[in-house]
């Protein structure tokens, strides 16, 4: 909310620190946001009249005019002005004046005469106008003033940041009230207005649903002339409050919304007639709204119907388009009512439209001001639109007393604020904020809060209100005292530190991309673990959840190679989405490869990355989890079916690896294909090994190499894992040494070199190995149908 | 004898004249070798008279000592030597970089969020995290925030088209984690979260950490303890300017937002906090005539953002390398 500070600051005794208060008000929860000068630094300009003005003898366009600054001298100027001319009066710049732009008035010559100051156009002293030539002023500027304080430029504009929960400041008498309870600033305002009825007119005035509409206040006003200028303070007011000035009834009903937080509505009288009705809509009622369109509305919908019972407006939210006002309006039904905030919330939203007033009657208005609005408005129109006012007519269902009291102990303000405060201190902050206290003992206090005031509903509330005058950084900062136990090692996030300083020592890149993506890449990137979900209000084109994390990081890729990376190694760890179910959305930690195999390098062969520089990535990964097998899969529509791999711990799906698809890469315009992985943090910590320490042998290692020829599509590693799991005595590991693929072997087959490598716990004797390869060589022939190649 | 003497100025002589261990074998040889010079003096000494044998045996043990020790000297020299240029003949230019690939880095929302942990680990605090496809419930009703609140409207929210929302906070998550527990609580929930929000300063994704502390006694005082602790552990700065505000979340009663005082002598809003309403309490099943708690929302990447000196919330969550990169060398310790 913006204010102009010249209109809170009349109603104070004394004219208040305003640095102060605002450092209070902002401590107090009502954050100042920003505090602007309506206008810039200038000084030495003041109200001028031109008194004389004739053609400059040597310049055709320059005009030699004797003004008057109100002090008895008339000072020569010269003026190139087209709009200069006896009688105007204007801003002028006296010798020493500063201008905004830091230009300091002095005497200057200009062919052959000397001007004794300059006469001032709206842009030079910054209140741009749209007008060629010098800003003129009304008739009745006193001469000699300061344009600063003829135009209060000296004013500031002041940005609150209310809080949902404080309604009451929304208005210039709500700020009274909540400085004067936060300082020892006291304010006068009077709310005697006066209101003559000269008219005998009366609105007829139902009310239907009392507990929606608790109390409405209406007059008839006629005769009023809705075409005159109203005072420039009121539309400054308006103005620097952020609103537009419109029409001399609305800017009175906003310039009285905004003085006391009453929003206040008027009816064209002769569209809606002599009675309002308050009720609910019916099924499919419409309205012309203010921009002509109509909508429908629905029956929680609390409406204000015309004499012929026809909805003129939406209660509390906007009026009508055919029952407003317009210039030629001459007699209004002016209303004023208090609408239960859970009435008027969410209507805003459901109707797609924007009110000052529904704001306010949402967080709720002062119950007690309807009429008094009501007056003032009445008697700021008749003062300055002219008109008579009728009777007004109030329906109340306003009962006060019937407000729950709340009763909160002495002892519970301490237990929750954490500081002893004194009985007195604490009745006399409730008193300050204009809480009623009802009843109080030595242990118990009784209080009812003020009538503005709807966010205090419990004692906690009560207490707060307490905390936040004392003032918050007044209460001391205790650590808690605790009652420590011992917890056992969180092992999620032991893993997932584990996994990133693996992936960074290995020269990963951490990555942080959006969960929602486009859906292009969407079509693109759908893991067939879930299905597509979208979202009803994206943003920039993000409208579908990812369900793999290859999206970002192919994305996260594609802009780093625009921009001339040649190797890229990301990983990102984030949840996907297979379905809106909240068991449905996976941790996942996912990594990328690209491109070169190394960094540029003065050392080595430059060679793009493959399928097993990846593996040996995911296999690092998974080097404490048990059980690990690798399957091929084509089931991936983005990954290329034959370096696909999915990964399997202890026979559970644990991830899915491989290279993308090159249809994929071609629709993206990649030149090379990066290699990705994608595994289920939380599936990993199911899975750890369960690790058990053997004795070590003392005795020497012995090894055997062996060569198999087998048919070419044989998968190598599941024959290691075959003969590791024949649980041949004093095996203790195979490894692939050699892949080779020759003419000479055949078409179709390759040749497969392992190591076997034995140790025991004594020395094993030739013999006793040549049994145990024997043994090897037998149950993988067997299994796979291969052929020994022979030792090497 | 003066021969003996003579011999032994020229194979003194000789030796250090020697530059290789093969001219040392072979000096051996001519000297102290079966048909060597001294040992020909040795075989010599059988011939002498009894009175002479043994001076002139002496004589030619102190030559042959002397010659043997200026062998194993020269042996040591030349074994020096010989090393000294080996390692001359293998130098290398070890100012060029290592062979191996470039180590990578942590993002920096990561590396701030450990740290994070790291402080509130030292506090016994658990770490949890919830659904971020939120239920209406959750996000929501639970926190006190009935529809049409108007508090709703502060949290521009992302819906599912089955009317789910994508969690505005991480709030939701202290509700999931305490309903099924009895306090003490004291839990963490790190996260991202979602907002109908995107300019220079809005990201529509971006990363809370949600505290939550109830026990018997907790007070508005305690959150002020832990907070102030937090931000100076967090910041390494002792004399840290914090200013604590009354504000409002549904959620919380009383509530209070944290400034803290910037380089520039502005006060920056860094994290929303307060004690938790009873009626999220009671959602939680927790007694509220027993237990209080305090509840604190962090905003991570902001706090990202003032630690590492990040100008543009934009850089973030662009993953662009040459920003990435510049976070290899940093760790949650990094000052």
């Amino acid at each position: 909310m913006k204010i102009a500070l010249s209109w809170l600051e009349e109603y104070f005794i004394d004219k208040p620190n305003w640095d102060f208060v605002f450092d209070k008000l902002t401590g107090a929860g009502i954050e100042i946001e920003g505090i602007e000068p309506v206008a810039p630094y200038f000084s030495g300009i003041i109200v001028a009249e031109v008194v004389e003005c004739e053609r400059h003898p040597n310049a055709d366009k320059l005009n030699l005019c004797k003004v008057n600054v109100g002090n008895n001298e008339l000072l020569s100027i010269v003026c190139g002005a087209s709009n200069v001319e006896v009688g105007v009066k204007v801003p002028c710049a006296i010798i020493g004046a500063v201008l905004p732009d830091g230009l300091v008035i002095a005497e200057r010559k200009m062919r052959g005469v000397t001007s004794f100051g300059m006469l001032c156009s709206g842009d030079e002293i910054a209140m741009p106008n749209g007008v060629d030539g010098l800003l003129l002023l009304p008739q009745d500027a006193p001469v000699g003033l300061s344009i600063r304080d003829y135009l209060s430029l000296d004013d500031k504009i002041i940005e609150l940041k209310i809080t949902p929960n404080r309604g009451d400041c929304l208005s210039i008498r709500g700020l009274l009230r909540e400085i004067s309870s936060l300082t020892d600033y006291t304010y006068k305002y009077s709310d005697d207005y006066i209101l003559k009825t000269t008219i005998s007119d009366k609105i007829k005035v139902n009310v239907d649903v009392a507990e929606a509409c608790p109390n409405y206040v209406g007059v008839i006003i006629k005769n009023i002339n809705n075409k005159v200028k109203l005072p420039d303070f009121i539309i400054k007011r308006i103005l620097r409050s952020g609103y537009r000035s419109v029409s001399p009834l609305v800017d009175i009903v906003s310039y009285v919304m905004l003085e006391l937080g009453q929003p206040l509505h008027t009816f064209d009288y002769e569209k809606i007639g002599d009675s309002v009705r308050v009720r609910f809509a019916n099924e499919n009622e419409t309205l012309k709204v203010l921009d002509g369109t109509v909508v429908t509305l629905t029956t929680d919908t609390l409406v204000i119907c015309g004499e012929d019972n026809h909805v003129v407006a939406i209660a509390g939210v906007m009026g009508g388009l055919d029952s407003g006002v317009c210039v030629d309006t001459t007699s209004v039904v002016l209303e004023s009512a208090f609408f239960k905030p859970d009435v008027i919330a969410g209507k805003t939203k459901k109707y797609v439209v924007s009110s000052d007033a529904a704001y306010r009657f949402e967080r709720g208005v002062d119950t007690k001001i309807q009429e008094k609005a009501l007056r003032y408005a009445t008697q700021l129109i008749i003062q300055y639109l002219g008109g008579e006012a009728g009777q007004t007519v109030s329906v109340s269902h306003i009962n006060e007393e019937q407000k729950p009291s709340i009763k909160v102990k002495f002892s519970e303000f301490e237990a929750l604020i954490g500081i002893k405060l004194s009985d007195e201190e604490i009745t006399a902050i409730l008193t300050k904020l204009e809480f009623n206290i009802v009843k109080q003992d030595k242990v118990m206090l009784d209080v009812t809060p003020p009538s503005f005031r709807f966010d205090i509903a419990i004692k906690e509330d009560v207490i707060e209100e307490v905390a936040r005058v004392y003032g918050y950084d007044n209460i001391p900062a205790v650590l808690p005292v605790v009652n420590y136990t011992m917890d056992a090692v969180n092992p999620l996030q032991t893993r997932i530190n584990k996994i990133k300083s693996s992936l960074v020592s290995r020269g990963y890149n951490e990555i942080i991309s959006y969960a929602f993506i486009e859906d292009t890449y969407a079509k693109i990137f759908q893991s067939p673990e879930g299905v597509v979900v979208s979202l009803k209000n994206p943003i920039a084109g993000l409208s579908v959840m990812r369900s793999t994390l290859f999206a970002g990081l192919v994305r996260t890729m594609q802009n780093n190679i625009n921009r001339g990376a040649e190797s890229i190694k990301l990983f990102e760890l984030a949840r996907v989405f297979y379905s809106e179910d909240e068991n449905a959305q996976p941790l996942k930690i996912a990594g990328l490869l690209y491109g070169n195999r190394d960094q540029i390098n003065w050392s080595n062969q430059r060679c793009e990355v493959d399928f097993y520089d990846i593996k040996s990535e995911v296999e690092i990964l998974l080097n404490n989890t048990s059980e690990i097998k690798f399957v091929a899969c084509a089931d991936y529509q983005f990954l290329h079916s034959g370096r696909c791999a999915k990964i399997y711990a202890c026979g559970k799906e644990i991830g899915i690896m491989g290279q993308l698809h090159p249809l994929v890469g071609q629709t993206l315009g990649l030149d090379s294909l990066p290699y990705m992985f994608e595994l289920d943090i939380n599936a990993l910590t199911e899975h750890d090994i369960v690790f058990s320490f053997q004795p070590i042998s003392k005795y020497q290692k012995v090894t055997r190499d062996l060569a198999f020829i087998t048919d070419s599509s044989l998968s190598v590693g599941l024959m290691i894992n075959y003969i590791k799991s024949c649980n041949i005595d004093d095996l203790r590991d195979v490894v692939v040494f050699d892949i080779y693929k020759g003419s000479h072997l055949g078409e179709g087959k390759k040749s497969i070199a392992i190591k076997l490598i034995f140790q025991a716990d004594k020395t094993l004797t030739d013999e006793e190995i040549e049994v145990k390869v024997n043994q090897v060589i037998k149950n993988s022939v067997e299994q796979f149908n291969i052929k020994l190649r022979g030792d090497i | 004898m003066d021969n003996l003497n003579l011999v032994l100025t020229e194979v003194l002589d000789a030796l250090h004249q020697t530059l290789s261990i093969q001219e040392l074998e072979q000096l051996k040889s001519k000297y102290i070798g079966k048909s060597g010079v001294i040992t020909a003096f040795m075989q010599e000494l059988k011939n002498l008279p009894v009175e002479e044998k043994k001076e002139f045996g002496a004589k030619v043990n102190q030559i042959k000592v002397r010659f043997e020790t200026a062998l194993n000297n020269q042996k040591e020299i030349i074994l020096a030597n010989e090393i000294k240029e080996k390692l001359a003949s293998e130098t290398i230019d070890v100012t060029l970089a290592g062979r191996s690939a470039k180590s990578g880095s942590l993002h920096p929302v990561s590396i701030a969020l450990t740290r994070m942990l790291n402080i509130f680990a030292g506090l016994g605090f658990d770490i949890a995290d919830g659904p971020e496809i939120e239920s209406d419930y959750y996000n929501f009703m639970a926190l006190n925030m009935p529809e049409n609140h108007p508090a709703r409207a502060m949290q521009d929210t992302f819906y599912t088209k089955n009317s789910k929302v994508l969690r505005t906070h991480t709030s939701p998550i202290q509700v999931r984690y305490a309903e099924n527990k009895t306090p003490p609580i004291k839990v963490i929930a790190p996260g991202r979260v979602y907002r109908v929000d995107m300019d220079a300063t809005h990201s529509p994704m971006f990363h809370q950490l949600e505290g939550l502390w109830i026990d018997k006694g907790i007070s508005l005082a305690n959150l002020k303890g832990v907070i102030i602790q937090f931000l100076k552990l967090f910041f390494a700065k002792e004399d840290l300017q914090i200013r604590f505000r009354a504000s409002f979340f549904p959620f919380t009663e009383p509530s209070a937002e944290v400034d803290i005082l910037s380089a520039n002598g502005k006060w920056l809003e860094v994290l929303g906090c307060g004690m938790v309403h009873p009626q999220v309490l009671k959602n939680m099943n927790i007694d509220t005539g027993v237990y209080r708690g305090f509840a604190f929302g962090i905003g991570i990447d902001r706090f990202t953002m003032l630690k590492y000196g990040i100008n543009d919330l934009r850089l973030m969550f662009e993953n662009d390398l040459d920003f990435l990169t510049q976070f290899k060398g940093v760790n949650e310790v990094s000052l």
